[in-house]
């Protein structure tokens, strides 16, 4: 079965992702292989898995960054349906307001309570088919029309500001947009998921405290409903209610559960006139109505909205795959053994070397887990310089899978076009990581990924400059750093960067 | 008045454009950075002569899609400057083409190309791309090979490439092309292009007259310091000759700051004579020269060895001995200078390498006054101090004339363990010591008009020194 994750779990995951990016990768080998080694029962579920190191990993910690989360959002979700149901009282209050003199207007509270809400309802509704037909396009927000036309003014701005500043500046600041991209791709549908719950509670409870107050204010007062138009016919405003009693009118029919044309006409208001002519029955013939009204196009819907975000989201935690490129290294410290060489010192102190690569052991494969193989993607001109066989075992070392087919293609639109490649297939990109990250090269990356599946691997297997006579060198930092912050501005999880020669 | 010459510096990203423009134009306030991309608009840099604009150089940011361009202008079909406002006008609006849109453009309003690139890596397809898209812009071009690393493995391998698309090429090293070689690369341009020959030949020889103008100058400093350090005294009043003892250390303290300080002075005169404010930060951190004046390892590198300093010494000594020989109109027999030349040899022998931190302290004196003492520290009269200034000056005037605007890393630090001095002056001929050592005579004897013959003497000898070292 598969474990439980919570948006805090998550908060916690990508945390303890972050800090070992900084830490020595010998130690976190170590540490992950002891974790996995030392799991009773495997689970078969990759989610599973993380999800006890998750809190393998929080034990180890006095605080952590999801129980902060936790705290601050468990306010959140007291404050935001006490927020709603007082406002909905507030406003019933306000529409409720009756001296004796003039009628509450059904009209207004009909048009402030029910039609205002079905309008943002249909809204809402809106939008979610949009969303669904451009679903993974962009950063989900409730009103996407409208954000999208924000966002190309704003990113209008942003390139020229962009443009002013130094390159290194300049790639921070996009490395960092690039980030918040990456994670809004990797769990932006949970977070959104979340705040729609969110939004749907508040409004269950603006709707509750409305009933509550109009329920409240009949008990404990004297309250006349009535209607004024200069337009509008008893007739026609009949024709209104019954159609909106359409859900329940087979229940309370008409004179119950909406008025009768007689109580419609008896309930007209002409203000020259007064009240003093209308009969009381008449006046109060519209109370169940507007309860009805508010039930049914108010909070049943909501109600239904925060069950459906509760289940979406639910269903979202239970589809993480983690298979994008941070999920995938912390799988392969896990399952690739670490091979030690025992000698003994001079002075008799045993020692030990810990080999750098090792192929992973085998694993059951989740679902969504990736194949075992990839890919190699070599420019052509370096067909030269790099011996195949040689080539392919470094690939397989530092990559962890075995190559499938080896592919030299040339630069270019032509040589990307003429790539034979399956869109499942998982592709390893030969790069010489002292050339410069050119525009060019990020734009055959991402077309590179266009052609790919969405959450299928792409790793960019970088090679520093090498000595005559040598295949492959480490890198240099700043080739390091500077891959590193370009590739991150391409906001895609499913990347990684391998480096050709243990730093 | 002639149209300026404009030259757009272009390349791949991180291949130096910009260190080379600032050698170029002598100006390290060019943003350099190792993070490529680093420069994303056109930036000129003016040579003027007498105020007036002679050349632009047009520090450019660096193609980002060479293969692109190229494909795009192949199937465009036309050339020269119609082809590039072509690919300016269909790129303008395009933010991905922004950085090749602004390196085109000032090529296609005529500027010649200077095309830079690192020796030391290999050549891909996206240089073979960016030589093609240049070799069809049809303006006058060269390749400067800028040698980043010492690496030169791919040196012919550039030269093939460079043969088939460029009117000249050149290997230069933008970090550390000195005088000469910039003077080289001028020389270099100016027989690209015939047209261009009158501008170029008229900035090199101003050039020319420049350098030699900024080396008499900092010989003058050098020169100048050497005045005022080997007569610095500082004089002080007292109340009884108690007190003076418990002033000697603050006096002392206080003399030598004032040394530095005057070292200071002159050598920030040199670097704003060379036009470099960033230099400081640069090497002092690391060299020899953020060596206080009055270290052990100041005084172990430089100045002279103890036979030299003997030699030197030797002569100032018989120097003043000459003079008690004078007044006593040769009946002496040149017995006072011969004792004169004896006792400036044993004072160095046993005394020149004193430690540094005795500078000053044998020169401590309190004299008495009415109703007082007068405590006096200096001047310097150890010969070694003299080498030691002049060599700490002759090392700053070659480390910044070495030290091309480009450079933007440390230095490299200056150290011994054979003890061997590594100094200019130890390396000075047996007439160059002379010189030094009878203006160090001079200034002890205080003669002014003596004095101005001997430092002229030894200015002379610092510009063939410096120039020397500019050749280098």
């Amino acid at each position: 079965m598969k474990a439980p994750w919570t948006i805090r779990d998550l908060v916690d995951f990508d945390y303890f992702l972050y800090r070992d990016e900084e830490a020595d990768g010998e130690e976190l080998r170590q540490r992950d292989r002891a974790f996995y080694t030392g799991l009773e029962d495997l689970p078969d579920e990759r989610s599973t898995l993380f999800h006890r190191w998750v809190r393998f990993r929080g034990e180890a910690e006095d605080a952590t960054p999801g129980e902060a989360f936790a705290e601050c959002f468990s306010i959140l979700k007291i404050a935001f349906p006490l927020a709603g149901c007082l406002s909905g009282a507030a406003l019933a209050i306000g529409l409720l307001h009756y001296r004796g003199t003039v009628a509450v207007n059904v009209s207004s509270y009909v048009g402030v309570l029910v039609v205002l809400q079905l309008l943002l309802l249909l809204a809402l509704l809106a939008t979610l088919l949009y969303r669904r037909r451009t679903l993974g396009s962009g950063i989900p927000t409730a009103y996407p029309l409208l954000s999208r036309a924000v966002f190309r003014g704003s990113a209008r701005i942003w390139r020229g500001s962009l443009r002013k500043l130094g390159g290194s500046q300049a790639g921070k600041l996009q490395s960092g947009l690039g980030e918040l991209r990456l994670k809004n791709a990797l769990y932006g549908r949970v977070i959104y998921q979340q705040v729609f719950q969110l939004a749907q509670a508040f409004g269950v409870l603006f709707n509750l405290g409305a009933l509550g107050m109009t329920l409240l204010r009949v008990t404990t007062g004297d309250l006349a409903f009535g209607w004024q138009s200069t337009v509008f016919s008893p007739e026609t405003v009949h024709r209104i209610g019954r159609s909106l009693a359409l859900p329940w009118r087979w229940l309370w029919g008409e004179g119950v559960g909406y008025p009768s044309l007689e109580q419609v006409a008896g309930s007209k208001m002409i203000l020259k006139e007064g009240m003093q002519d209308l009969a009381t029955s008449d006046l109060r013939s519209w109370l169940l109505f507007l309860c009805l009204c508010l039930a049914v196009y108010g909070f049943l819907p909501r109600l239904a909205l925060w069950i459906y975000a509760a289940c979406r989201q639910a269903r979202s935690l239970r589809c993480l795959s983690f298979t994008h490129a941070a999920g995938e290294r912390l799988y392969r410290r896990m399952t690739t053994p670490m091979l030690e060489s025992a000698g003994t010192s001079p002075d008799g102190d045993p020692h030990t070397f810990p080999l750098p690569d090792a192929s992973p052991t085998p694993h059951p494969p989740s679902p969504g887990s990736p194949g075992n193989s990839t890919l190699l993607l070599v420019p052509e001109e370096l067909a030269g310089e790099l011996e195949a066989d040689p080539l392919v075992r470094m690939v397989e070392q530092r990559i962890g899978r075995s190559v499938s087919r080896t592919c030299w293609y040339t630069a270019g639109r032509q040589g990307l076009e003429n790539l034979d490649m399956e869109p499942h297939e998982t592709v390893t990109l030969y790069q010489e990581a002292w050339q410069p990250p050119i525009r060019e090269t990020l734009t055959f990356i991402k077309q590179l990924r266009q052609r790919l599946a969405p959450e299928t691997a792409l790793v960019i297997l970088l090679n520093g400059r090498a000595r005559p006579g040598e295949s492959f060198a480490p890198l240099r930092d700043i080739d390091r750093s500077t891959w590193t912050q370009v590739t991150r501005q391409l906001a895609d999880p499913y990347l990684d960067i391998a480096e050709a020669v243990t730093p | 008045m002639s149209a300026v010459l404009k030259f757009a510096v272009v390349g791949h990203p991180n291949e130096g454009k910009s260190s080379v423009v600032s050698t170029l134009a002598e100006d390290d306030t060019v943003p350099v950075s190792a993070f490529p991309g680093e420069t994303v608009r056109c930036a000129s840099y003016p040579v003027k002569i007498d105020g007036e604009e002679i050349i632009d150089f047009i520090d450019t940011p660096g193609f980002q899609n060479p293969v692109q361009m190229k494909e795009w202008m192949q199937a465009h079909g036309e050339d020269g400057e119609a082809l590039m406002q072509a690919f300016i006008a269909a790129h303008k609006d395009q933010p991905d083409y922004h950085h090749d849109v602004e390196l085109l453009r000032p090529i296609a309003e005529g500027a010649g190309i200077i095309y830079i690139v690192d020796g030391s890596r290999p050549v891909r397809a996206p240089d073979r791309a960016e030589m093609e898209i240049l070799r069809d812009t049809g303006r006058t071009r060269m390749a400067i090979i800028n040698s980043k690393e010492a690496d030169a493995a791919h040196l012919d391998e550039w030269k093939l490439a460079f043969s088939q698309h460029f009117n000249a090429y050149r290997v230069f090293n933008a970090h550390h092309a000195s005088y000469r070689e910039r003077i080289d690369l001028l020389e270099s341009l100016k027989g690209v292009n015939p047209d261009w020959q009158p501008v170029m030949e008229r900035v090199i020889e101003t050039y020319k007259h420049d350098w030699q103008m900024r080396t008499e100058h900092a010989a003058d400093i050098l020169a100048e310091l050497l005045d005022k350090n080997m007569t610095c005294q500082q004089e002080k009043r007292v109340a009884s000759q108690r007190e003076a003892r418990e002033l000697q250390p603050k006096m002392l303290e206080a003399f030598r700051a004032k040394l530095s300080k005057n070292e200071r002075r002159a050598h920030r005169r040199i670097r704003k004579l060379f036009k470099h404010t960033l230099f400081k930060t640069a090497l002092d951190e690391a060299g020899i020269l953020q060596e206080d004046l009055f270290s052990k390892q100041t005084w172990h590198l430089l100045g002279l060895e103890r036979n030299q300093l003997v030699a030197a010494s030797a002569i100032a000594g018989a120097a003043s001995g000459l003079g008690m020989d004078a007044l006593m109109a040769g009946s002496s027999l040149g017995l006072w200078a011969a004792g004169g030349a004896a006792i400036g040899a044993a004072s160095a022998f046993f005394g020149g390498e004193r430690a540094a931190h005795s500078i000053g302290k044998s020169r401590f004196g309190i004299g008495r006054l009415l109703g007082g003492s007068k405590v006096q520290v200096g001047p310097v009269h150890n010969p070694q101090f003299y080498f030691i200034l002049l060599d700490r000056g002759l090392l700053y005037v070659d480390s910044i004339i070495h030290w091309a605007h480009g450079r933007r890393s440390e230095g490299v630090l200056l150290s011994s363990e054979s003890g061997e001095k590594k100094g200019y002056v130890s390396g000075f001929s047996e007439e160059a010591r002379r010189c030094c050592s009878q203006h160090m005579k001079a200034l002890r004897k205080g003669n002014r008009q003596e004095l101005e013959a001997r430092r002229a003497a030894v200015q002379a000898m610092l510009v063939e020194v410096i120039q020397a070292c500019s050749r280098r």
